[in-house]
């Protein structure tokens, strides 16, 4: 598997104290990277630092599995929380601005940039008046320029109204088909499970965990996990006394019930009448937005 | 005098050179450097001049397409990837249990009721293996374009009461009373028969799968069109899954065991689609319903 952006140990201190600690990150291509954590976590630091806008105090960075960064960061597009723009200008002006800079030939490519992230209707309106939501849209469109390989956008939901929140996602979802590796930073989970697929929870900017949508589910799925010496009888006999086909068997043979949640002795008790040896039955999965919270807390730093 | 003239357009002519060839390398530079690396980017340019900048236009149009043909491999082989991993999975759920209960009859000792149950359970379970692997293959098949529909006049009508009278047993079963109103006469449409059927079938098992003891089907003629709803109570299916119920392998619960493989309503949309119909879902309250349009025949 390929990774676009690898940290080793990458460390960044102000002070003598550690903003981000020792950090390896992981994303991999085609991956929306959600990068969770509470407000001063460490999240922006992480971002300027892979973007070339802060020096790390130790450890290293590797884009696209190289480490020339000067030549891999072209490849890169990034908004930082508070977007950087020409306030006077008009949002085709900022990105006109950018399309000299960046010597992109094609004339139509600031239209179809305006279209995309809905701004095509600002028409005089100057960057200083916008929205703080136009501005996080009118930041993602000039990151967009140059056609990146890797989009990373700090907080992009910042400031947006629901609706917002909903076409900013169908964006990136878009985006994403189109080959653009993603990470997002956020410390609201709601807006973020609904589209990434991949994970990272910084915790004062310790990286407490790093996993991906299908273990995501699977650690938050409700069930009763069970492990017995004979897996096909054991089944028998749950759907034979409790009627139940709820349930599913894993490849390494356990078997995960889904109803009868809060009847695990009865369960266990019917499966030991049957004479099959259980090994371990327990109750497993919590729910999504308590288990995030939870890790951001670091009270599941087991 | 001239000659001052003739120097100055040597050194203008000169800078030009040496202009081009700077440019010329940093293209020949970026050219090596999509070519070695897999990214997005397009060429960019210095020279700020007519010719120079529609070469480079065409070639990034060269790019686009070479882009867009990964992406479409690329789609193509996650799906793949992703059919065969959640069909592994929903085959070995029913296998399991089948076989759990075959060691059972074999284990002997139980009287003739229950023997009997166990075989009918085994049925069952094989039943549902078989029709996962029947819309397996259909669904490939439609997506890969084999998929041949002879196209007719057809009455609608008669279909629609066919097919519901096929589930006669399985809505006895369920307790689910129909709630059918359909036109007096014939409702003709263009299209593929079995098609038709499919999709009425997908919709109906799918409705009694997930609807509580309520069906409703609804056939009217619309101004020089025809109108097909079927909708199901239900407690289950939530707004935010209905946007997506179209969508192969969804199935709305996920803590859930899969009852299905989560295709019947993407083929339903596949079929609906290619005869030139609309389809789409909607929730009101506790009323789930899909609804067809399309022109008449």
């Amino acid at each position: 598997m390929e990774y676009v952006l690898q940290t080793n140990n990458l460390t960044k201190s102000y002070a003598g104290k550690c903003v981000v600690d020792h950090v390896n990150m992981n994303i991999k291509r085609g991956d929306i990277y959600g990068f969770v954590g509470k407000n001063g976590a460490g999240k922006t630091t992480l971002i300027r630092m892979v973007a070339g806008l802060a020096l790390p105090t130790q450890g290293d960075i590797k884009l696209f599995g190289s480490k020339e960064l000067s030549e891999q960061r072209r490849r890169i597009g990034t908004t930082i929380e508070n977007p950087a723009l020409y306030p006077h200008m008009t949002a085709r002006q900022n990105l006109e601005y950018y399309v000299r800079l960046y010597g992109i030939p094609e004339k139509d490519v600031i239209d179809n940039l305006l279209k995309l992230v809905g701004l095509e209707n600002t028409n005089k309106k100057k960057s200083k008046n916008f929205s703080l939501g136009m501005k996080q849209r009118l930041a993602i469109a000039i990151a967009l320029l140059g056609n990146p390989d890797f989009l990373m956008l700090d907080e992009p939901t910042n400031g947006l109204d629901p609706f917002g929140i909903k076409e900013m996602r169908e964006l990136l979802l878009e985006l994403n088909k189109k080959g653009i590796t993603i990470l997002i930073s956020s410390h609201i989970l709601g807006e973020l499970s609904k589209i990434a697929t991949a994970y990272g929870i910084i915790n004062n900017g310790v990286l407490v965990d790093e996993f991906n949508k299908n273990e995501l589910m699977e650690r938050c799925k409700r069930c009763i996990k069970i492990k017995v010496d004979d897996t096909k009888k054991a089944i028998a006999i749950i759907e034979d006394k409790f009627g139940t086909v709820e349930y599913d068997v894993l490849p390494d043979d356990r078997i995960r019930l889904f109803s009868h949640i809060n009847k695990v002795s009865d369960v266990n008790k019917q499966l030991v009448l049957g004479d099959i040896a259980v090994e371990s039955i327990r109750v497993v999965g919590q729910d999504l937005e308590g288990y995030f919270v939870e890790l951001m807390e670091g009270k599941n730093n087991d | 005098m001239v000659v001052g003239i003739l120097i100055l357009i040597i050194v203008i002519l000169s800078f030009r050179l040496y202009l081009y060839r700077r440019q010329l390398s940093s293209i020949r530079k970026q050219v090596e450097f999509i070519r070695e690396n897999e990214t997005n980017m397009e060429l960019s340019i210095t020279i700020h001049q007519k010719e120079w900048n529609s070469l480079i236009v065409s070639l990034n149009k060269l790019l686009k397409d070479i882009k867009r043909c990964k992406y479409v491999t690329l789609n193509q082989e996650n799906l793949f990837k992703q059919t065969i991993t959640s069909v592994s999975h929903d085959l070995r759920t029913p296998l399991t249990s089948a076989s759990g209960y075959i060691q059972m009859l074999y284990k002997g000792g139980l009287d003739e009721e229950k023997q009997k149950e166990y075989i009918q359970i085994i049925q069952n379970r094989i039943n549902s293996v078989t029709v996962m692997l029947n819309q397996l293959f259909e669904y490939t098949r439609l997506e890969s374009n084999v998929y041949e529909l002879d196209y007719e006049r057809i009455d609608l009508n008669g279909i629609v009461c066919d097919t519901i009278s096929m589930f006669y047993d399985e809505l006895v079963q369920s307790k689910i009373e129909p709630d059918i109103q359909i036109e007096e006469g014939p409702v003709w449409v263009f299209g593929d028969s079995l098609a038709w059927i499919r999709i009425i079938e997908n919709i109906i098992s799918n409705a009694i799968k997930y609807g509580e003891n309520w069906i409703g089907i609804l056939l009217q003629k619309e101004d020089n069109g025809i109108y097909l709803r079927i909708s199901n109570r239900t407690s289950t299916i939530e707004q935010k899954d209905v946007e997506y119920i179209f969508e192969r392998f969804y199935t709305t619960d996920l803590s859930k065991t899969k009852k299905s493989t989560g295709l019947g309503l993407a083929i339903a949309k596949e079929f609906a689609i290619r005869m030139g119909g609309t389809i789409e879902a909607e929730l009101n309250d506790d009323i789930f319903a899909i609804s067809i349009r399309m022109k008449s025949a």
